[in-house]
């Protein structure tokens, strides 16, 4: 039931037009609150808890960034269209886009720091490996190779 | 009674406040007696200016007093209303018994609202690896998407050899 459940996220994440969040860094949701998933990784209900103020406090902060994004974009995207085009001031525009998308780019990998602390070295191969399997289920399911377009991007 | 022996001073109170409660021998004597009649008077007079004294000395009242409001007691609901009221409390009760089920938060319930969560996130998760790859605004997007088209194996065989061509 969980995996059918599982799938049918995944299958709804692809009709969304992208696969690779839940490929690639990124652990898309509370996973650890799912009962199967805690049982097969032995956690214990103080760890569920660090897990989801680890998640809290990650998700509020990669908001905040990608308001930030949004505002930067919306700076740039301007500065583009000005007539007559300003260059210093586009790539001003832009390192500032570059220096919000390297902060949203800490902010995610400090969750998934965050995650292999929490889990340990052996439990967080075991969730990787688990992801991999997933993954592979449902490639073998939609009949396409481990590597297509959308999972190698 | 004799001529001379006159009233007590109690019989002359008695006088002064209700002639009719003293015998008809001393009511005779005082009719007769000047003396008895005199002292009755004076006595009467007395009584009189003390009560005139005291109205003058007691300050005027500075309350008003006023008799508390009588209760109107309300009708009592006739029975039938009773009944009425009661039996909708009871409907009311049982009600509220057999929908709480539908109030809790199923396990089932949950795991639903886990998996959107969980979606949802999936989303947010895609615009920041999104965001994280690639900064530059949604709108521009396009000529990345046209570049990779350019990367793709059967786009190059249309526009290009390859090396199995050369083969």
């Amino acid at each position: 039931m969980t995996n059918k459940k599982m799938f049918v996220i995944a299958g709804l994440i692809f009709i969304l037009g992208a696969g690779q969040a839940l490929a690639q860094e990124s652990f898309a949701g509370k996973w650890w609150r799912m009962p199967d998933v805690a049982v097969q990784m032995k956690l214990t209900k103080q760890e569920q808890e660090k897990l989801d103020e680890l998640y809290r406090v990650n998700r509020l902060n990669l908001i905040d960034q990608r308001a930030r994004m949004e505002k930067q974009q919306l700076a740039l995207e301007e500065s583009m269209e000005t007539e007559p085009l300003n260059e210093t001031d586009v790539f001003k525009k832009f390192n500032k886009v570059e220096k919000v998308r390297a902060s949203l780019s800490e902010e995610r990998f400090r969750y998934y720091l965050g995650v292999r602390k929490i889990l340990g070295a052996e439990r967080f191969e075991q969730l990787q490996q688990a992801r991999k399997n997933f993954w592979k289920a449902k490639h073998s399911r939609t009949g396409s190779d481990e590597g297509t377009a959308s999972h190698r991007r | 009674m004799k001529k001379d022996d006159h009233v007590t001073q109690e019989d002359l109170i008695m006088a002064v406040i209700d002639k009719g409660g003293l015998t008809p021998e001393k009511q005779a004597h005082l009719a007769a007696c000047q003396a008895c009649r005199s002292e009755a008077e004076r006595l009467g007079c007395d009584l009189a200016s003390l009560g005139d004294l005291a109205k003058a000395v007691v300050p005027p009242m500075q309350t008003t007093i006023m008799l508390p409001e009588a209760k109107t007691l309300k009708p009592a609901r006739p029975w039938g209303l009773r009944l009425a009221y009661g039996s909708a409390l009871a409907a009311a009760l049982v009600v509220l018994i057999l929908t709480m089920p539908f109030f809790r938060v199923s396990p089932s319930g949950k795991m639903e609202a886990l998996y959107q969560d969980m979606l949802s996130d999936a989303r947010l998760m895609i615009e920041i690896d999104r965001m994280a790859k690639n900064p530059l605004p949604e709108s521009w997007a396009a000529f990345d998407d046209e570049f990779d088209a350019g990367e793709d194996d059967d786009f190059m065989d249309g526009i290009a050899p390859g090396g199995e061509d050369f083969s």
